[in-house]
C-alpha cells in the first residue's frame, strides 16, 4: 500500500535463519517456550498500565469499589473481544511457526 | 513536538552543504536550513530528552520487559550457565580455562537442559520484542514512512542518500537478528534504536540518553596540535555518538556516515527533531567520497566486529587517506589482538553463540584478528595504552603521521 507513495531505500537482506531452530528438541517446546516469554511481555505491559491508572484514578478521586462494580457496555464488550482475539494472537501466534519436518 | 529544540536546542556544528564540498549529491538529499515547517512529527507521547517515546504506552512496557528479561537472561543466568559449560567440560576430561574450540563445547552442551533453555530464551525474547516493534511500524506504515519522508526535506543538518549504491554482501545481514538487517526494512533504524535501548539497559544499564556514547564522545582524543575543524563518525547507525560528538566539538563540522539509508534516515530523523546540525552521507566507509587529509577526527564505534576483515582494511586505509595529518582515528570496537582476554571454553562458546544466535556474522573474525596491526599496515602509528571508549572495548588510539 505505502510502496507507491512512498520510497523505501532498501535492498534485500541476507536472512539469519534462526527463524526456525529448534533448540530444545522439538518445535513444540520451543514454541511453547516463546509463548511463554511473549505472555511475560503482555502480562507486564498490563500491569504496568495498571500501575498508571491506578495512579492516575487515585489521583481524580475514582475509588476501587468503582472499577469493581461497572460494566462494558455493548460496544465496548465488542471491541474488547477483538483485543482479545489480537492478544491471543500475539501470545500463541509462535505455535503456527511451521518449523521443518523431521524427516 | 515536546520541546526537544529547546531541551538541546542550540546549534550544533557548522553547516555546510555537500555542494560546498565538492561532493556529488544524490536528488534525495535534504538541503541544509531548509524550513523544517512541514516536518510531520509522528510523537503522540512526547519525548524525555534526546528519547522519542515509543508511540504507545502497551509497546514501551513490552520493551521494558524484554529488557528486564534480558537483564536476568545476562546478569542472574549468567554463572549459572557458566559454571554449567565448565562443569560439563570437566567432566568430559578437559580443562575448561584452556582455549576449547567452540564447536567442541557447543557440542558437549547442547543437550544440557539449563543452557538450551536459557538459548531458547534469549531467541524468544530477542524475537517477541522485534515482532513488537514491528507490529507498531507496519499497522501506521504510512504515517511512519510519511515523518522520513518530511524529515528528509528538513534541516538544520543535511542528509545524502546515494540511490545508485551497491551495498556489499557483508553488510546484508541480519545482524542482531534484526528483521531486514539494516538495509532492508525502511524502520531498521527505529526497530535498531528502541531494540538497542532495551540491550543496553539490561547489559549496562539505562542509555536512554545515550549516555554510554556521551562518555564515548567525552573520551575522543584531540590531535596534537588540538584543532578539530571536522569530524567523521564512520558506521554511525542512527547517530547516537554522532550526537554526542556534535555537543562536545559544537563549533566543528560534524558528519555520520553509514552504509545503510534506513538507518541514516531514522538519524536524520532525530536529529531534525533535536534540532541538531549534523551532517548525514549514504557510503561505503570504504569510499567515504570525502578529499583527502579532510577530517580532524575519525571515530567508528562497534563498527569492526560487524564489516568483513578484508572491508575493515579498506575501511582503514580509506580512514588514512581523509584525515589529515596529525589527526587521529578513535575506533572503540572489542578487543582483539594482545588485548584479547585469555581463551577459554566459555568465552570461545559465549562468542560462538553471540555469531550464530545473535547473528554477529563478523564477531569472529574480527577478534580474531589484530586491529593494531591492521592500523599499522594502513599506515597509522597506533597507541594501545588509551583508556577503553567503555564497558567492554579494547583501547586503540592511531595518529596519521604528521
Amino acid at each position: 500500500m505505502s510502496e507507491k507513495s512512498h520510497e523505501t531505500y532498501t535492498t534485500e537482506a541476507t536472512a539469519s535463519g534462526v527463524e526456525n531452530f529448534v533448540l530444545l528438541g522439538d518445535q513444540r517446546v520451543d514454541s511453547m517456550m516463546t509463548a511463554i516469554v511473549a505472555l511475560g511481555s503482555e502480562l507486564w505491559a498490563t500491569k504496568r498500565r495498571m500501575k498508571v491508572m491506578e495512579r492516575l484514578l487515585q489521583d481524580k478521586g475514582v475509588g476501587f469499589d468503582e472499577i469493581e462494580q461497572y460494566v462494558p457496555s455493548p460496544e465496548e464488550t465488542r471491541q474488547w473481544d477483538l483485543e482479545r482475539d489480537q492478544f491471543v494472537a500475539a501470545v500463541y501466534g509462535h505455535m503456527a511457526n511451521p518449523g521443518e519436518v523431521s524427516q | 513536538m515536546f520541546g526537544r529544540r529547546k531541551f538541546l536546542g542550540k546549534s550544533v556544528g557548522l553547516a555546510l552543504t555537500s555542494s560546498a564540498l565538492g561532493v556529488k549529491t544524490s536528488s534525495v538529499a535534504a538541503a541544509a536550513g531548509a524550513s523544517a515547517s512541514a516536518f510531520k512529527d509522528r510523537d503522540p507521547r512526547g519525548s524525555v530528552g534526546r528519547l522519542e517515546r515509543l508511540a504507545r504506552l502497551d509497546l514501551e512496557s513490552k520493551m521494558n520487559f524484554h529488557a528486564g528479561f534480558l537483564r536476568f537472561l545476562m546478569n542472574d543466568m549468567r554463572p549459572v550457565i557458566e559454571k554449567r559449560i565448565n562443569d560439563i567440560v570437566s567432566s568430559d576430561g578437559l580443562d575448561p580455562q584452556q582455549d576449547i574450540p567452540a564447536d567442541k563445547t557447543a557440542e558437549l552442551v547442547k543437550d544440557d537442559p539449563v543452557i538450551s533453555l536459557r538459548q531458547r530464551t534469549w531467541l524468544s525474547n530477542q524475537q517477541v520484542m522485534y515482532k513488537a516493534l514491528q507490529q507498531e511500524l507496519d499497522e501506521n506504515r504510512d504515517a511512519y514512512l510519511e515523518e522520513l519522508d518530511t524529515a528528509q526535506q528538513s534541516g538544520p543538518g543535511t542528509l545524502e542518500l546515494n540511490p545508485d549504491i551497491e551495498i556489499p554482501e557483508y553488510a546484508t545481514h541480519e545482524i542482531h537478528i534484526q528483521p531486514g538487517g539494516y538495509v532492508g526494512s525502511p524502520f531498521a533504524g527505529h526497530l535498531n534504536y528502541y531494540s538497542v535501548n532495551s540491550f543496553y539497559d539490561a547489559l549496562i544499564g539505562p542509555n536512554y540518553q545515550d549516555q554510554a556514547q556521551v562518555a564515548i564522545a567525552n573520551k575522543v582524543p584531540l590531535p596534537e596540535n588540538g584543532e578539530v575543524k571536522r569530524i567523521l563518525d564512520l558506521g554511525c547507525a542512527t547517530g547516537r555518538l554522532t550526537f554526542a560528538i556534535a555537543d562536545r566539538f559544537s563549533d566543528s563540522e560534524v558528519w555520520g556516515l553509514d552504509i545503510a539509508a534506513p538507518m541514516l534516515r531514522f538519524a536524520h530523523l532525530r536529529a531534525v527533531d533535536m534540532g541538531a546540525k549534523v551532517n548525514f552521507r549514504q557510503a561505503l566507509a570504504s569510499k567515504t567520497q570525502f578529499p583527502d587529509n579532510h577530517f580532524d577526527v575519525v571515530t567508528a564505534n562497534i563498527l569492526f566486529h560487524e564489516t568483513s576483515p578484508e572491508a575493515t582494511d579498506e575501511i582503514m586505509r580509506e580512514t588514512f587517506r581523509v584525515l589529515r595529518p596529525g589527526g587521529v582515528f578513535y575506533p572503540t570496537d572489542l578487543p582483539n589482538g594482545k588485548q584479547l582476554s585469555k581463551r577459554t571454553a566459555v568465552s570461545n562458546y559465549t562468542q560462538w553463540v553471540d555469531h550464530t544466535l545473535n547473528y554477529e556474522r563478523w564477531r569472529i573474525e574480527w577478534e580474531a584478528s589484530d586491529g593494531a596491526q591492521k592500523l599499522r599496515n594502513a599506515g597509522f602509528v597506533v597507541d594501545e595504552t588509551v583508556a577503553p571508549g567503555g564497558f567492554f572495548f579494547g583501547r586503540l588510539l592511531a595518529t596519521k603521521p604528521a
